[in-house]
Protein backbone atom coordinates (compact mmCIF):
# COMPACT_ATOMS: atom_id res chain seq x y z
CA UNK A 1 0.00 0.00 0.00
CA UNK A 2 1.53 2.96 -1.80
CA UNK A 3 0.19 6.58 -2.51
CA UNK A 4 -1.39 9.00 -0.84
CA UNK A 5 -4.67 8.20 0.87
CA UNK A 6 -6.03 11.55 2.28
CA UNK A 7 -4.79 15.10 0.37
CA UNK A 8 -6.50 18.00 2.98
CA UNK A 9 -5.42 21.66 0.94
CA UNK A 10 -5.81 24.86 3.23
CA UNK A 11 -9.25 23.42 4.40
CA UNK A 12 -11.06 26.57 5.91
CA UNK A 13 -14.14 26.29 7.91
CA UNK A 14 -15.81 29.92 9.52
CA UNK A 15 -19.11 30.08 11.06
CA UNK A 16 -19.89 33.47 10.92
CA UNK A 17 -17.30 35.60 12.47
CA UNK A 18 -15.87 32.41 14.51
CA UNK A 19 -12.50 30.68 12.29
CA UNK A 20 -12.96 27.02 13.33
CA UNK A 21 -10.36 25.68 10.76
CA UNK A 22 -7.57 28.04 9.57
CA UNK A 23 -6.88 27.03 6.25
CA UNK A 24 -4.30 23.68 7.36
CA UNK A 25 -3.00 21.13 4.91
CA UNK A 26 -2.50 17.34 5.60
CA UNK A 27 -1.17 13.86 3.97
CA UNK A 28 -2.00 10.59 5.37
CA UNK A 29 -0.18 8.24 3.59
CA UNK A 30 -2.37 4.76 2.08
CA UNK A 31 -2.41 1.81 4.99
CA UNK A 32 -1.88 4.31 7.59
CA UNK A 33 -3.77 4.05 10.93
CA UNK A 34 -3.68 7.95 11.21
CA UNK A 35 -4.44 9.85 14.54
CA UNK A 36 -5.89 13.39 14.56
CA UNK A 37 -5.48 14.74 17.73
CA UNK A 38 -6.47 17.68 19.43
CA UNK A 39 -8.07 18.84 22.72
CA UNK A 40 -12.02 19.29 22.61
CA UNK A 41 -13.09 22.10 20.23
CA UNK A 42 -9.40 21.88 18.12
CA UNK A 43 -11.67 21.78 15.01
CA UNK A 44 -12.00 17.81 14.53
CA UNK A 45 -15.42 16.75 14.43
CA UNK A 46 -15.55 19.46 11.56
CA UNK A 47 -12.91 18.15 9.74
CA UNK A 48 -14.76 14.79 9.96
CA UNK A 49 -17.74 16.40 8.95
CA UNK A 50 -16.89 18.05 6.13
CA UNK A 51 -14.50 15.08 4.72
CA UNK A 52 -17.44 12.99 4.68
CA UNK A 53 -19.89 15.52 3.12
CA UNK A 54 -22.01 15.91 6.04
CA UNK A 55 -20.52 19.62 5.78
CA UNK A 56 -19.23 22.17 3.85
CA UNK A 57 -15.54 23.71 3.73
CA UNK A 58 -15.80 27.50 3.58
CA UNK A 59 -12.50 27.32 1.41
CA UNK A 60 -10.06 24.19 0.75
CA UNK A 61 -10.12 20.66 -1.10
CA UNK A 62 -10.29 17.43 0.99
CA UNK A 63 -9.50 14.77 -2.05
CA UNK A 64 -10.22 11.01 -0.82
CA UNK A 65 -8.45 8.32 -2.74
CA UNK A 66 -8.93 10.63 -5.84
CA UNK A 67 -12.11 11.31 -4.83
CA UNK A 68 -12.52 15.42 -4.33
CA UNK A 69 -15.14 15.87 -1.40
CA UNK A 70 -18.46 17.44 -2.64
CA UNK A 71 -17.73 16.85 -6.34
CA UNK A 72 -20.57 14.68 -6.67
CA UNK A 73 -19.08 11.40 -6.69
CA UNK A 74 -18.65 9.59 -3.69
CA UNK A 75 -15.11 8.82 -2.45
CA UNK A 76 -14.84 5.26 -0.88
CA UNK A 77 -14.70 6.11 2.82
CA UNK A 78 -16.30 4.61 5.68
CA UNK A 79 -17.37 6.66 8.51
CA UNK A 80 -18.26 6.22 12.35
CA UNK A 81 -19.32 9.79 14.24
CA UNK A 82 -18.58 10.13 18.03
CA UNK A 83 -21.83 8.81 19.23
CA UNK A 84 -23.60 6.63 16.49
CA UNK A 85 -27.64 7.29 16.53
CA UNK A 86 -29.12 3.85 14.72
CA UNK A 87 -32.77 3.25 14.12
CA UNK A 88 -33.92 1.78 17.62
CA UNK A 89 -36.56 -0.80 16.10
CA UNK A 90 -33.91 -2.20 13.61
CA UNK A 91 -31.78 -5.37 15.24
CA UNK A 92 -28.29 -5.23 14.15
CA UNK A 93 -28.40 -7.74 11.10
CA UNK A 94 -31.18 -5.71 9.81
CA UNK A 95 -29.27 -2.20 10.08
CA UNK A 96 -26.36 -3.53 8.31
CA UNK A 97 -29.14 -5.24 5.58
CA UNK A 98 -30.10 -1.81 5.15
CA UNK A 99 -26.77 -0.33 4.37
CA UNK A 100 -25.49 -2.70 2.29
CA UNK A 101 -28.84 -2.17 0.07
CA UNK A 102 -27.85 1.25 -0.37
CA UNK A 103 -24.36 0.48 -1.09
CA UNK A 104 -26.01 -2.12 -3.58
CA UNK A 105 -24.05 -5.39 -1.94
CA UNK A 106 -25.57 -8.74 -3.66
CA UNK A 107 -23.93 -10.79 -0.88
CA UNK A 108 -22.87 -8.59 2.26
CA UNK A 109 -20.59 -10.64 4.72
CA UNK A 110 -23.00 -9.34 7.57
CA UNK A 111 -22.50 -12.32 10.11
CA UNK A 112 -19.05 -12.07 9.68
CA UNK A 113 -18.72 -8.42 10.12
CA UNK A 114 -21.06 -8.86 13.34
CA UNK A 115 -18.80 -11.85 14.82
CA UNK A 116 -15.58 -9.44 13.68
CA UNK A 117 -17.19 -6.57 16.17
CA UNK A 118 -17.49 -9.15 18.64
CA UNK A 119 -21.60 -8.92 18.21
CA UNK A 120 -22.38 -12.26 16.48
CA UNK A 121 -24.71 -13.53 19.24
CA UNK A 122 -27.60 -10.39 19.67
CA UNK A 123 -29.67 -13.04 17.63
CA UNK A 124 -33.58 -10.45 17.76
CA UNK A 125 -32.54 -8.13 19.88
CA UNK A 126 -33.34 -4.89 19.09
CA UNK A 127 -30.35 -1.85 18.81
CA UNK A 128 -32.16 0.45 21.15
CA UNK A 129 -31.27 -1.79 23.94
CA UNK A 130 -27.40 -2.16 22.72
CA UNK A 131 -25.18 -0.53 25.17
CA UNK A 132 -22.70 2.32 24.48
CA UNK A 133 -19.95 0.00 24.01
CA UNK A 134 -22.15 -2.20 21.41
CA UNK A 135 -23.70 0.66 19.48
CA UNK A 136 -19.82 1.61 18.82
CA UNK A 137 -18.56 -1.78 17.36
CA UNK A 138 -22.26 -1.80 15.40
CA UNK A 139 -20.85 1.47 14.47
CA UNK A 140 -17.71 0.12 12.87
CA UNK A 141 -19.54 -2.90 11.65
CA UNK A 142 -21.61 -0.28 9.48
CA UNK A 143 -18.26 1.67 8.36
CA UNK A 144 -16.57 -1.48 7.46
CA UNK A 145 -19.25 -2.96 5.42
CA UNK A 146 -18.65 -1.73 1.89
CA UNK A 147 -14.95 -2.56 2.39
CA UNK A 148 -14.30 1.16 2.23
CA UNK A 149 -10.42 2.11 1.11
CA UNK A 150 -10.58 4.66 3.77
CA UNK A 151 -12.03 4.52 7.30
CA UNK A 152 -13.33 8.02 9.53
CA UNK A 153 -13.95 7.37 12.94
CA UNK A 154 -14.80 10.51 15.28
CA UNK A 155 -13.51 9.43 18.97
CA UNK A 156 -14.45 6.25 18.41
CA UNK A 157 -13.20 5.11 21.75
CA UNK A 158 -13.85 8.13 23.56
CA UNK A 159 -17.09 8.02 25.74
CA UNK A 160 -16.42 4.23 26.22
CA UNK A 161 -15.56 2.63 29.37
CA UNK A 162 -12.19 1.00 29.48
CA UNK A 163 -12.60 -2.55 28.86
CA UNK A 164 -15.16 -0.86 25.82
CA UNK A 165 -12.33 1.42 24.68
CA UNK A 166 -9.66 -1.50 24.20
CA UNK A 167 -12.11 -3.77 22.81
CA UNK A 168 -13.03 -1.07 19.79
CA UNK A 169 -9.02 -0.16 19.64
CA UNK A 170 -8.16 -4.24 19.03
CA UNK A 171 -10.65 -3.93 16.28
CA UNK A 172 -9.03 -0.88 15.31
CA UNK A 173 -5.32 -2.64 15.37
CA UNK A 174 -6.43 -5.62 13.31
CA UNK A 175 -7.50 -3.70 10.71
CA UNK A 176 -4.14 -2.38 10.10
CA UNK A 177 -2.85 -2.93 6.53
CA UNK A 178 -6.54 -3.85 4.97
CA UNK A 179 -7.09 -0.50 4.74
CA UNK A 180 -6.30 3.39 5.81
CA UNK A 181 -7.66 4.54 8.84
CA UNK A 182 -8.05 8.21 10.00
CA UNK A 183 -9.42 8.98 13.46
CA UNK A 184 -9.53 11.66 15.78
CA UNK A 185 -9.25 11.34 19.60
CA UNK A 186 -8.39 13.91 22.30
CA UNK A 187 -7.51 10.25 24.47
CA UNK A 188 -3.83 10.32 23.95
CA UNK A 189 -2.52 6.66 24.75
CA UNK A 190 -5.43 5.73 22.18
CA UNK A 191 -3.45 7.22 19.98
CA UNK A 192 0.02 6.30 21.01
CA UNK A 193 -1.40 2.67 21.20
CA UNK A 194 -2.44 2.19 17.29
CA UNK A 195 -1.26 4.96 15.32
CA UNK A 196 1.62 4.60 12.91
CA UNK A 197 1.60 8.83 12.12
CA UNK A 198 -0.10 11.97 13.74
CA UNK A 199 -1.74 14.93 13.14
CA UNK A 200 -1.84 17.72 16.25
CA UNK A 201 -4.72 20.15 15.55
CA UNK A 202 -5.31 22.88 18.01
CA UNK A 203 -7.82 25.95 17.37
CA UNK A 204 -8.49 25.18 14.11
CA UNK A 205 -4.17 25.03 13.17
CA UNK A 206 -2.22 21.53 12.32
CA UNK A 207 0.53 21.96 14.85
CA UNK A 208 2.26 19.14 12.85
CA UNK A 209 2.40 15.99 11.32
CA UNK A 210 4.64 13.04 11.48
CA UNK A 211 4.99 9.22 11.65
CA UNK A 212 4.22 8.78 15.44
CA UNK A 213 8.35 7.48 16.02
CA UNK A 214 9.85 10.13 14.14
CA UNK A 215 7.56 12.50 16.29
CA UNK A 216 9.03 10.60 19.45
CA UNK A 217 12.65 10.50 18.61
CA UNK A 218 12.26 14.39 17.38
CA UNK A 219 10.99 15.53 20.99
CA UNK A 220 12.49 13.21 22.59
CA UNK A 221 13.43 14.68 25.93
CA UNK A 222 14.58 12.86 29.28
CA UNK A 223 11.71 12.88 31.94
CA UNK A 224 11.60 12.34 35.43
CA UNK A 225 8.40 11.11 36.94
CA UNK A 226 8.01 11.12 40.18
CA UNK A 227 5.13 8.99 42.24
CA UNK A 228 4.06 9.59 45.98
CA UNK A 229 1.58 8.42 48.05
CA UNK A 230 -2.29 9.53 47.04
CA UNK A 231 -1.94 10.97 50.75
CA UNK A 232 0.99 13.17 50.06
CA UNK A 233 -0.36 14.59 46.60
CA UNK A 234 -1.98 18.16 47.81
CA UNK A 235 1.86 19.05 48.49
CA UNK A 236 3.19 18.47 45.16
CA UNK A 237 1.84 21.87 43.71
CA UNK A 238 4.61 23.24 45.88
CA UNK A 239 7.20 20.68 44.84
CA UNK A 240 6.16 21.09 41.33
CA UNK A 241 6.23 25.19 41.51
CA UNK A 242 9.83 24.65 43.66
CA UNK A 243 10.89 22.22 40.62
CA UNK A 244 9.48 24.86 38.07
CA UNK A 245 11.50 27.36 39.75
CA UNK A 246 15.12 25.44 38.68
CA UNK A 247 17.24 26.34 35.81
CA UNK A 248 17.37 22.69 34.65
CA UNK A 249 13.83 22.27 34.44
CA UNK A 250 12.07 22.84 30.87
CA UNK A 251 8.50 21.77 31.75
CA UNK A 252 6.63 20.31 35.02
CA UNK A 253 2.89 18.79 35.10
CA UNK A 254 1.04 17.34 37.91
CA UNK A 255 -1.24 14.55 37.18
CA UNK A 256 -2.67 13.57 40.58
CA UNK A 257 0.02 12.00 42.92
CA UNK A 258 2.34 12.12 39.81
CA UNK A 259 4.83 14.96 38.48
CA UNK A 260 6.59 14.47 35.31
CA UNK A 261 9.41 16.88 34.79
CA UNK A 262 10.95 16.93 31.67
CA UNK A 263 14.30 18.39 31.90
CA UNK A 264 17.14 20.20 29.61
CA UNK A 265 20.40 18.86 31.75
CA UNK A 266 20.04 15.31 33.38
CA UNK A 267 22.94 15.60 35.85
CA UNK A 268 22.13 18.71 37.57
CA UNK A 269 18.46 17.20 37.72
CA UNK A 270 19.37 14.10 39.06
CA UNK A 271 21.83 16.26 41.49
CA UNK A 272 19.09 18.62 42.71
CA UNK A 273 15.79 16.17 42.45
CA UNK A 274 16.47 13.77 44.76
CA UNK A 275 17.40 15.81 47.55
CA UNK A 276 13.79 17.78 47.02
CA UNK A 277 12.29 14.68 47.56
CA UNK A 278 13.50 13.92 50.79
CA UNK A 279 10.71 14.78 53.12
CA UNK A 280 8.41 13.46 50.49
CA UNK A 281 6.32 9.92 50.71
CA UNK A 282 7.73 8.97 47.44
CA UNK A 283 6.93 5.76 46.19
CA UNK A 284 9.00 5.82 42.30
CA UNK A 285 10.91 7.92 40.74
CA UNK A 286 11.94 7.18 37.23
CA UNK A 287 14.04 8.34 34.48
CA UNK A 288 11.34 8.05 31.58
CA UNK A 289 11.15 8.91 27.14
CA UNK A 290 9.11 11.25 26.30
CA UNK A 291 5.59 9.84 25.66
CA UNK A 292 2.92 11.53 22.85
CA UNK A 293 1.38 13.20 25.85
CA UNK A 294 4.24 15.31 26.35
CA UNK A 295 5.05 16.06 22.67
CA UNK A 296 1.28 17.17 22.61
CA UNK A 297 1.65 19.54 25.60
CA UNK A 298 4.47 20.63 24.72
CA UNK A 299 3.33 22.05 21.47
CA UNK A 300 -0.23 23.07 22.59
CA UNK A 301 1.37 25.15 25.60
CA UNK A 302 4.14 26.13 23.22
CA UNK A 303 0.84 27.60 21.32
CA UNK A 304 -1.14 29.43 24.87
CA UNK A 305 0.76 29.07 27.17
CA UNK A 306 1.38 26.66 30.29
CA UNK A 307 -1.85 25.11 31.77
CA UNK A 308 -2.56 21.78 33.47
CA UNK A 309 -1.91 18.80 31.70
CA UNK A 310 -6.01 17.54 33.15
CA UNK A 311 -6.87 20.92 31.30
CA UNK A 312 -5.23 20.73 28.31
CA UNK A 313 -5.51 16.88 28.12
CA UNK A 314 -9.14 16.27 29.20
CA UNK B 1 -34.51 3.89 -8.49
CA UNK B 2 -32.70 1.15 -6.37
CA UNK B 3 -32.13 3.54 -3.45
CA UNK B 4 -34.54 5.16 -3.47
CA UNK B 5 -36.89 1.65 -3.28
CA UNK B 6 -34.70 0.46 -0.30
CA UNK B 7 -35.28 4.01 1.27
CA UNK B 8 -39.18 3.35 0.85
CA UNK B 9 -38.99 0.08 2.01
CA UNK B 10 -37.15 1.04 5.21
CA UNK B 11 -39.61 4.08 5.98
CA UNK B 12 -42.89 1.15 5.55
CA UNK B 13 -41.22 -0.56 7.59
CA UNK B 14 -40.37 1.89 10.21
CA UNK B 15 -44.07 3.07 9.76
CA UNK B 16 -45.06 -0.36 10.56
CA UNK B 17 -42.77 -1.40 13.42
CA UNK B 18 -43.12 2.05 15.48
CA UNK B 19 -46.71 1.70 15.12
CA UNK B 20 -47.46 4.47 13.15
CA UNK B 21 -49.21 2.45 10.53
CA UNK B 22 -51.22 0.77 12.86
CA UNK B 23 -52.16 4.39 14.05
CA UNK B 24 -53.22 5.66 10.88
CA UNK B 25 -55.07 3.23 9.38
CA UNK B 26 -57.18 2.50 12.59
CA UNK B 27 -57.87 6.01 12.83
CA UNK B 28 -59.15 6.74 9.35
CA UNK B 29 -61.16 3.12 9.14
CA UNK B 30 -63.15 4.23 12.55
CA UNK B 31 -64.52 7.37 11.08
CA UNK B 32 -64.92 5.78 8.33
CA UNK B 33 -67.29 3.17 10.06
CA UNK B 34 -68.64 6.02 12.23
CA UNK B 35 -68.99 8.79 10.26
CA UNK B 36 -72.66 6.59 8.63
CA UNK B 37 -73.29 5.61 11.74
CA UNK B 38 -73.02 9.17 13.23
CA UNK B 39 -75.63 10.15 10.68
CA UNK B 40 -78.11 7.87 11.03
CA UNK B 41 -78.38 8.63 14.89
CA UNK B 42 -77.69 12.07 15.25
CA UNK B 43 -81.11 12.90 13.99
CA UNK B 44 -82.69 10.16 17.33
CA UNK B 45 -80.01 11.57 19.43
CA UNK B 46 -81.52 15.19 19.44
CA UNK B 47 -85.02 13.86 19.60
CA UNK B 48 -84.59 12.12 23.14
CA UNK B 49 -82.19 14.96 24.16
CA UNK B 50 -84.53 17.89 23.22
CA UNK B 51 -87.89 15.82 22.45
CA UNK B 52 -87.90 18.00 19.13
CA UNK B 53 -89.53 21.12 21.48
CA UNK B 54 -87.16 24.13 22.84
CA UNK B 55 -89.04 26.45 24.64
CA UNK B 56 -92.33 25.81 22.75
CA UNK B 57 -90.17 25.47 19.11
CA UNK B 58 -91.09 22.67 17.37
CA UNK B 59 -87.79 21.40 15.45
CA UNK B 60 -88.44 19.46 13.04
CA UNK B 61 -84.82 16.87 12.04
CA UNK B 62 -85.59 15.88 8.26
CA UNK B 63 -85.04 11.74 8.00
CA UNK B 64 -80.94 10.87 7.47
CA UNK B 65 -79.82 10.26 4.13
CA UNK B 66 -76.59 9.11 2.14
CA UNK B 67 -75.40 12.97 1.68
CA UNK B 68 -75.31 13.26 5.49
CA UNK B 69 -73.41 10.30 5.66
CA UNK B 70 -71.75 12.12 2.79
CA UNK B 71 -71.63 15.38 4.49
CA UNK B 72 -69.74 13.62 7.97
CA UNK B 73 -67.33 11.40 6.51
CA UNK B 74 -65.83 14.42 4.65
CA UNK B 75 -65.92 16.30 7.75
CA UNK B 76 -64.23 13.69 10.08
CA UNK B 77 -61.55 12.51 7.12
CA UNK B 78 -60.72 16.16 7.05
CA UNK B 79 -60.58 17.00 10.72
CA UNK B 80 -58.60 13.87 11.71
CA UNK B 81 -56.67 13.75 8.63
CA UNK B 82 -55.33 16.82 8.67
CA UNK B 83 -54.27 15.95 12.43
CA UNK B 84 -52.53 12.53 11.69
CA UNK B 85 -50.47 14.15 8.57
CA UNK B 86 -48.85 17.07 10.57
CA UNK B 87 -48.71 14.35 14.00
CA UNK B 88 -47.18 11.48 11.80
CA UNK B 89 -45.13 13.96 9.30
CA UNK B 90 -43.24 17.04 11.30
CA UNK B 91 -40.63 14.83 13.08
CA UNK B 92 -40.07 12.85 9.80
CA UNK B 93 -36.50 14.60 8.76
CA UNK B 94 -35.99 16.82 11.89
CA UNK B 95 -36.21 13.88 13.96
CA UNK B 96 -33.37 12.09 12.60
CA UNK B 97 -31.31 15.06 12.08
CA UNK B 98 -32.03 15.56 15.69
CA UNK B 99 -30.84 12.24 16.91
CA UNK B 100 -27.84 11.66 14.92
CA UNK B 101 -29.32 9.11 12.40
CA UNK B 102 -28.37 11.16 9.33
CA UNK B 103 -25.29 12.05 10.13
CA UNK B 104 -24.81 7.97 10.17
CA UNK B 105 -26.50 6.99 6.71
CA UNK B 106 -25.46 10.71 4.83
CA UNK B 107 -21.99 8.89 4.21
CA UNK B 108 -23.22 6.38 2.71
CA UNK B 109 -24.53 6.56 -1.28
CA UNK B 110 -27.88 7.81 -0.16
CA UNK B 111 -28.66 11.06 -1.96
CA UNK B 112 -30.33 13.43 0.16
CA UNK B 113 -32.99 14.09 -2.41
CA UNK B 114 -34.04 11.05 -2.77
CA UNK B 115 -34.34 10.61 1.37
CA UNK B 116 -36.94 13.01 0.60
CA UNK B 117 -38.72 11.82 -1.67
CA UNK B 118 -39.15 8.59 -0.30
CA UNK B 119 -40.35 9.91 3.05
CA UNK B 120 -42.98 11.99 1.12
CA UNK B 121 -43.75 8.48 -0.99
CA UNK B 122 -44.19 6.29 1.79
CA UNK B 123 -46.27 9.01 3.98
CA UNK B 124 -48.58 8.93 0.69
CA UNK B 125 -48.21 5.01 0.51
CA UNK B 126 -49.75 5.05 4.42
CA UNK B 127 -51.87 7.57 4.01
CA UNK B 128 -53.38 6.58 0.81
CA UNK B 129 -53.77 2.88 2.07
CA UNK B 130 -55.73 4.69 5.09
CA UNK B 131 -57.99 6.45 3.42
CA UNK B 132 -59.28 4.15 0.79
CA UNK B 133 -59.64 1.60 3.28
CA UNK B 134 -61.64 4.09 5.74
CA UNK B 135 -64.06 5.19 2.71
CA UNK B 136 -64.46 1.51 1.70
CA UNK B 137 -65.56 1.05 5.21
CA UNK B 138 -67.74 4.38 5.17
CA UNK B 139 -69.12 3.24 1.71
CA UNK B 140 -70.19 -0.41 3.17
CA UNK B 141 -71.93 1.22 6.16
CA UNK B 142 -73.23 3.87 3.95
CA UNK B 143 -74.85 1.01 1.82
CA UNK B 144 -76.20 -0.93 4.41
CA UNK B 145 -77.75 2.44 6.78
CA UNK B 146 -79.15 4.47 3.47
CA UNK B 147 -78.94 4.47 -0.62
CA UNK B 148 -75.59 3.61 -1.80
CA UNK B 149 -74.20 7.07 -3.52
CA UNK B 150 -73.00 6.95 -6.97
CA UNK B 151 -69.87 4.93 -7.14
CA UNK B 152 -67.96 7.61 -9.46
CA UNK B 153 -68.75 10.68 -7.62
CA UNK B 154 -67.85 8.78 -4.08
CA UNK B 155 -64.53 7.94 -5.61
CA UNK B 156 -63.98 11.26 -7.40
CA UNK B 157 -64.28 12.79 -3.55
CA UNK B 158 -62.23 9.62 -2.06
CA UNK B 159 -59.62 10.74 -5.11
CA UNK B 160 -59.81 14.57 -4.18
CA UNK B 161 -59.26 14.15 -0.57
CA UNK B 162 -56.28 12.33 -1.43
CA UNK B 163 -54.56 15.08 -2.97
CA UNK B 164 -55.44 17.82 -0.18
CA UNK B 165 -54.17 14.93 2.33
CA UNK B 166 -51.06 14.69 -0.18
CA UNK B 167 -50.44 18.97 0.05
CA UNK B 168 -50.75 18.66 4.25
CA UNK B 169 -48.30 16.27 3.89
CA UNK B 170 -45.98 18.24 1.47
CA UNK B 171 -46.30 21.11 4.21
CA UNK B 172 -45.41 19.11 6.80
CA UNK B 173 -42.24 17.68 5.64
CA UNK B 174 -41.19 20.64 4.40
CA UNK B 175 -41.96 22.27 8.40
CA UNK B 176 -39.86 19.07 9.12
CA UNK B 177 -36.82 19.48 7.10
CA UNK B 178 -37.19 23.54 7.71
CA UNK B 179 -37.31 23.31 11.58
CA UNK B 180 -34.08 22.96 13.47
CA UNK B 181 -35.90 21.05 16.55
CA UNK B 182 -39.30 19.11 17.08
CA UNK B 183 -40.72 21.83 18.22
CA UNK B 184 -40.14 24.25 16.23
CA UNK B 185 -40.54 21.68 13.15
CA UNK B 186 -44.37 20.99 15.09
CA UNK B 187 -44.92 24.93 15.17
CA UNK B 188 -44.63 25.43 11.82
CA UNK B 189 -45.82 22.15 10.79
CA UNK B 190 -49.55 23.72 12.00
CA UNK B 191 -48.87 26.89 11.22
CA UNK B 192 -48.53 25.95 7.20
CA UNK B 193 -51.11 24.18 8.05
CA UNK B 194 -53.33 26.56 9.40
CA UNK B 195 -52.34 28.97 6.77
CA UNK B 196 -53.66 26.59 3.80
CA UNK B 197 -56.83 25.85 5.49
CA UNK B 198 -57.00 29.71 6.31
CA UNK B 199 -56.74 30.36 2.79
CA UNK B 200 -59.83 28.28 1.71
CA UNK B 201 -61.92 31.11 3.39
CA UNK B 202 -60.87 33.78 0.95
CA UNK B 203 -59.97 31.93 -2.58
CA UNK B 204 -61.78 28.47 -3.92
CA UNK B 205 -58.05 27.99 -5.33
CA UNK B 206 -57.60 26.84 -1.93
CA UNK B 207 -56.88 23.48 -0.98
CA UNK B 208 -59.32 23.42 0.91
CA UNK B 209 -62.20 23.91 -1.87
CA UNK B 210 -61.42 20.37 -3.13
CA UNK B 211 -63.10 18.46 -0.44
CA UNK B 212 -66.08 21.07 -0.70
CA UNK B 213 -66.03 19.69 -4.62
CA UNK B 214 -65.64 16.22 -3.43
CA UNK B 215 -68.68 16.20 -1.44
CA UNK B 216 -70.58 17.71 -3.71
CA UNK B 217 -69.67 15.21 -6.51
CA UNK B 218 -70.59 12.18 -3.87
CA UNK B 219 -73.62 13.67 -3.46
CA UNK B 220 -74.69 13.45 -7.04
CA UNK B 221 -75.64 17.43 -7.06
CA UNK B 222 -74.72 20.21 -9.73
CA UNK B 223 -71.53 21.38 -8.64
CA UNK B 224 -68.78 23.61 -10.64
CA UNK B 225 -65.85 21.89 -10.95
CA UNK B 226 -62.50 23.71 -9.38
CA UNK B 227 -60.04 22.71 -11.63
CA UNK B 228 -57.99 25.90 -10.23
CA UNK B 229 -57.84 24.61 -7.22
CA UNK B 230 -56.57 21.28 -8.09
CA UNK B 231 -54.21 22.67 -9.89
CA UNK B 232 -53.01 24.68 -7.10
CA UNK B 233 -53.00 21.75 -4.65
CA UNK B 234 -50.89 19.94 -6.69
CA UNK B 235 -48.54 22.99 -7.33
CA UNK B 236 -48.30 23.70 -3.52
CA UNK B 237 -47.17 19.92 -3.10
CA UNK B 238 -44.77 19.62 -5.99
CA UNK B 239 -43.56 22.77 -4.69
CA UNK B 240 -43.25 22.03 -0.93
CA UNK B 241 -41.62 18.39 -1.63
CA UNK B 242 -38.87 20.08 -4.22
CA UNK B 243 -38.43 22.75 -1.42
CA UNK B 244 -37.57 19.93 1.02
CA UNK B 245 -35.33 18.65 -1.38
CA UNK B 246 -33.28 21.86 -2.10
CA UNK B 247 -33.27 23.00 2.18
CA UNK B 248 -32.21 19.65 3.16
CA UNK B 249 -29.13 19.68 0.33
CA UNK B 250 -27.89 22.58 1.50
CA UNK B 251 -28.33 22.11 5.34
CA UNK B 252 -25.11 21.17 7.19
CA UNK B 253 -25.70 17.73 9.45
CA UNK B 254 -24.78 17.63 12.87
Amino acid sequence: MTGTAIEIRSLTKRFGNFTALKGFDLTVPRGAIFGFLGPNGAGKTTTLRIMTGLARATSGDVVIEGVRVGSGQRPPIGYLPDTPSFYNWMTAPEFLRYIADLHGLADPPIAALLERVGLGDTGKRKIGGYSRGMKQRLGLAQALLPRPAVLLLDEPASALDPAGRKEVLDIMSDLRGELTIFFSTHILNDAERICDAVGILHEGELLLQARRDELLARFAQPIFEIDVAPDDAPGLAALAEQVRAQPWAERVYQDGARLRVSVRDVPAARQALLPMLADRAVHRVEMVGATLEDVFLRLTNNKTGATSAAERVA
Amino acid sequence: MRVFLVQMRKELREQWRTRKMLIVVVVLVAFGLMSPVFAKITPDLLKSLGESQVGGVQIIIPEPTTRDANDQFVKNTTQFGLLLAVLVGFGAIVGERERGQLALIFPHPLPRRTFVLAKFAALAILFGAALLLGAAADYLYTVLLFDAPPAGGFLAMVALLYVWLLSLLALTLLASTLGRNMTAAGGIAFGLVLLASLAGMITRLAPGALTEWGRALANGGDTPARWGALAVTLAITGLAVAASVLILERQEIE
